[in-house]
């Protein structure tokens, strides 16, 4: 890491605002790697500063934050990114929701397409309106019964 | 078992674990009992076994008064005292010193459960599900009788009784949330357990017909709201002590409270359609058994420390009794369900997609994915450690923020298209008519916010769908207003169900501008203060140093710095406690303000007091959050108010659009 070891020597190099709105994201997504569950923005510790440093110049060395990224984890572990890289089995944590998503959609459609007649649109005004008595709803529903789903 | 109570050593230790015992005993008693009041239809041992709840209560409450008694007054001989609470600790501490630890904890889980357990002992109604609702609270107060009388007892005796005890975890004796937080959170998460047991009792005798989901409305509720202020409490206390200005970070322990509650918001809303046209059963009943195991699976997480947090406690032998109770809920509730799918089948027709019951199942649908994407990210670590054997993975904010945010706006937009919609069918036309205000105001709320200078998709989102609620309840309440004729507080009177939830709603969109503005527009800055120096322009605000103090009590230190901001003082503290050992607790200081806050921790002090190195954030509306939530608890509260019934009302005649 010649590149780093440069990159020391002239110090936290002023940086763009830009730049150091990067640096803090990037900052937020990187574990402090021996505290429980902070990122290095939030945690204290000598560690933290230094890797926070680390981070704020290779921001002002142009370098990307794929590459940041990468370097960290070579570092300290793919522990230390707190957002998990969309390969691999990472693919599988965020594919869960998407997947989860269209599950329960394509469940909901199908649940409301098993209607098959229409029923002709019930204006519920007056029943919306009177304060709502379950067992009346109850009476109500079950003289209906067959009547209505026709 | 002789060595374990004995009086000599321990006399309060000794009445507690005796009274645990004897608890224990009336529970297996009271199970029993309650299992042939259902299988033989015997009154007299459902009344026994109801009988028996009142003694579980109190023996459990006796063992908690018991513990109690001896943290006030330091008995070291409890070994649960010797282990977590000194002398020298305030007196709140001491009692927050019951829930501070694990046997402690559970102590007071089991304590609530029965408190519950007694309350429904006197309301619940003679019929056919009583026995087995009783049987299925006696077979949750098992499990926790069961834990604290044994593998976690807080009493069992210590060889040497110490002078003084080893003094409570130093990261809870920083701040009074300490002592609301928790207890809230237990009441909401063990309040669940009232549903899951009419469920449970639906389910055995089959009498899933819409009863018992009319009874456990209001448990649900009552829980809910009191879950809801827990989570909240827990964010305001993380803000108030962890000093990043934040409170909400998708820790693990945090998202395992959550996941009850969006499963449980779920259930709220689903139930009512069950109330009105007798669908959703099974839908119903795998609900509130989801969300009750998941209060059990937060608690595994919590306390078996396979999660890394920094709430959990230090592991111990209840992780895997925890697990098996968790296996148990999920394993028998399948069971049942599958035993009685005959009978959960839904006689009606399903619900049109434009419909009251289709916006709610919708939402059921985002809340759903909402919950199963909380606990994919929170499992995720320790499922690929143990695939991998090592801890390779981490999943933080980015990922959770990724979903949340736009499953968080999905809900936010059906929750102004459900009250518009009548129940059974809407027609397109009526709801395009109006939905088209709410549409309207919205963009333009959004434009004016653009105009303003928001430039954030979400924020500006979050902006729109606010004012689209807000009018979409306005002219809901306004034109129920012109209907009815007469003032408001009659209208909210006679349908306090409705307003309460309408206030819900309007507490949930505050809260939404706050967590939106408050994310989107937080600024942080360090500086270093020399004392009496010149002030120094940070952020907003201009800082000036004016002194540094320490100050001595008997269980720590409090090193304190006086800071100027635009000439107002704060008084940010690092505080150090005698078990922390140098490890420093900030407590910023924080001034509050409707439009935002000033936030001012302190991270280091030079040695000899000349300088300290602090800390500024600005956030903008994040008090919103907490007004928020005060709306949405009084809304809850609302719903549950009995309506007043209006006399002889002429029936109405007016067959007004219901979605105009």
């Amino acid at each position: 890491m010649p590149l780093v070891f440069s990159l020391v020597l002239c110090s936290a190099a002023a940086l763009t605002p830009e730049q150091a709105a990067r640096a803090e994201a990037i900052g937020q997504n990187l574990r402090c790697p021996i505290c429980t569950g902070e990122p290095i923005t939030q945690s204290t510790n000598d560690l933290s500063r230094d890797m926070m440093r680390d981070v704020r110049e290779q921001v002002a060395a142009g370098r990307t934050d794929a590459e940041i990224y990468s370097y960290f984890a070579a570092r300290y572990g793919n522990f230390v990114l707190l957002n998990p890289p969309r390969e691999g089995v990472g693919l599988l944590l965020w594919g869960a929701p998407l997947a989860a998503l269209g599950a329960g959609g394509f469940v909901l459609w199908r649940f409301l397409r098993r209607r098959t007649t229409a029923t002709p649109a019930v204006t519920t005004a007056g029943e919306e309106d009177d304060p709502y008595d379950p067992y009346l709803a109850e009476v109500r529903r079950r003289t209906r019964q067959g009547g209505e789903g026709a | 078992m002789l060595n374990l109570i004995s009086f000599d050593a321990s006399p309060l230790g000794a009445l507690g674990q005796l009274s645990l015992l004897a608890a224990l005993a009336f529970t297996l008693g009271g199970t029993w009992l309650a299992v042939v009041g259902g299988l033989k239809a015997d009154a007299r041992a459902t009344e026994a076994a109801r009988r028996a709840v009142w003694a579980v209560f109190a023996l459990v409450s006796l063992s908690t008064l018991t513990l109690m008694a001896a943290l006030l007054g330091d008995d070291f001989s409890v070994r649960y005292v010797a282990e977590h609470s000194m002398r020298a600790s305030p007196t709140w501490i001491k009692v927050t010193g019951l829930w501070g630890a694990l046997e402690g904890s559970i102590l007071l889980w089991a304590w609530i459960l029965a408190g519950y357990a007694f309350i429904l002992s006197l309301t619940l109604r003679r019929d056919a599900l009583r026995p087995w609702a009783l049987a299925a609270m006696y077979a949750s107060l098992l499990f926790f009788v069961g834990v604290c009388a044994t593998v976690a007892s807080p009493f069992t005796p210590l060889a040497q009784i110490p002078a003084d005890g080893r003094g409570p975890n130093p990261a809870l004796q920083n701040h009074w949330m300490m002592a609301v937080h928790p207890v809230l959170l237990y009441l909401g998460f063990v309040g669940l357990a009232v549903p899951f047991a009419y469920a449970v009792a639906a389910l055995v005798t089959g009498r899933l017909s819409d009863h018992w989901v009319v009874v456990t409305r209001r448990w649900t509720l009552t829980a809910w709201a009191f879950l809801t202020a827990a989570i909240v409490a827990g964010g305001w206390w993380s803000y108030e002590t962890l000093g990043w200005g934040g409170y909400w970070a998708w820790d693990p322990v945090e998202n395992a409270s959550f996941i009850p509650w969006l499963l449980a918001t779920a259930f709220l809303h689903s139930i009512q359609i069950q109330e009105r046209r007798g669908l959703m059963r099974s839908w119903n009943v795998w609900l509130i058994v989801l969300a009750y195991a998941s209060t059990v699976l937060g608690t595994f997480l919590n306390r078996s420390g396979i999660v890394q947090s920094v709430h959990a406690f230090a592991g111990g032998p209840v992780g895997p009794v925890f697990l098996g109770f968790l296996a148990f809920l999920l394993v028998a509730g399948t069971l049942l369900a599958a035993w009685r799918a005959p009978h959960l089948r839904d006689e009606g027709e399903p619900p049109a997609a434009l419909s009251r019951e289709g916006a709610f199942l919708a939402g059921n649908w985002l809340f759903l994915v909402f919950a199963v994407m909380v606990l994919v990210g929170t499992l995720f670590p320790t499922i690929v450690e143990a695939v991998q054997g090592r801890r390779d993975t981490s999943v933080g904010p980015a990922f959770y923020n990724a979903f949340a945010i736009p499953l968080g706006l999905g809900l936010l937009f059906l929750m102004g298209v459900g009250p518009l919609l009548p129940w059974r069918r809407a027609e397109g036309e009526g709801l395009w008519r109006a939905l088209r205000p709410l549409l309207l105001a919205g963009a333009g709320a959004a434009l004016l916010a653009y105009a303003f200078g928001i430039r954030g998709v979400g924020v500006l989102t979050t902006v729109g769908l606010a004012a689209y609620n807000l009018v979409g309840l306005g002219l809901l309440t306004g034109r129920a207003l012109r209907q009815r004729g007469g003032g408001f507080l009659g209208l909210v009177r006679e349908q306090p169900r409705r307003y309460g939830a309408y206030l819900a709603h309007i507490g949930l969109v505050v809260m939404a501008l706050g967590i939106a503005f408050s994310t989107a527009y937080r600024q942080d800055a360090q500086v270093t203060l020399n004392a009496g120096a010149a002030p120094v322009q940070l952020l907003h605000e201009t800082l000036a140093l004016e002194s540094t103090r320490v100050e001595q009590k008997p269980y720590g230190q409090s090193a304190i710095a006086r800071v100027q901001i635009d000439g107002r003082p704060f008084e940010a503290r690092l505080n150090t406690y005698l078990q922390g050992g140098d490890t420093p607790f900030p407590a910023p200081a924080v001034r509050y303000g409707l439009w935002g806050d000033t936030y001012l921790v302190v991270t280091a002090f030079g040695e000899d007091g000349r300088w300290a190195s602090v800390r500024l954030i600005e956030s903008p509306l994040v008090s919103w959050i907490w007004w928020g939530t005060a709306l949405v608890v009084l809304g809850a509260g609302l719903t549950l108010v009995t309506p007043r019934r209006t006399a002889a009302r002429a029936p109405a005649l007016r067959a007004a659009p219901a979605t105009d």
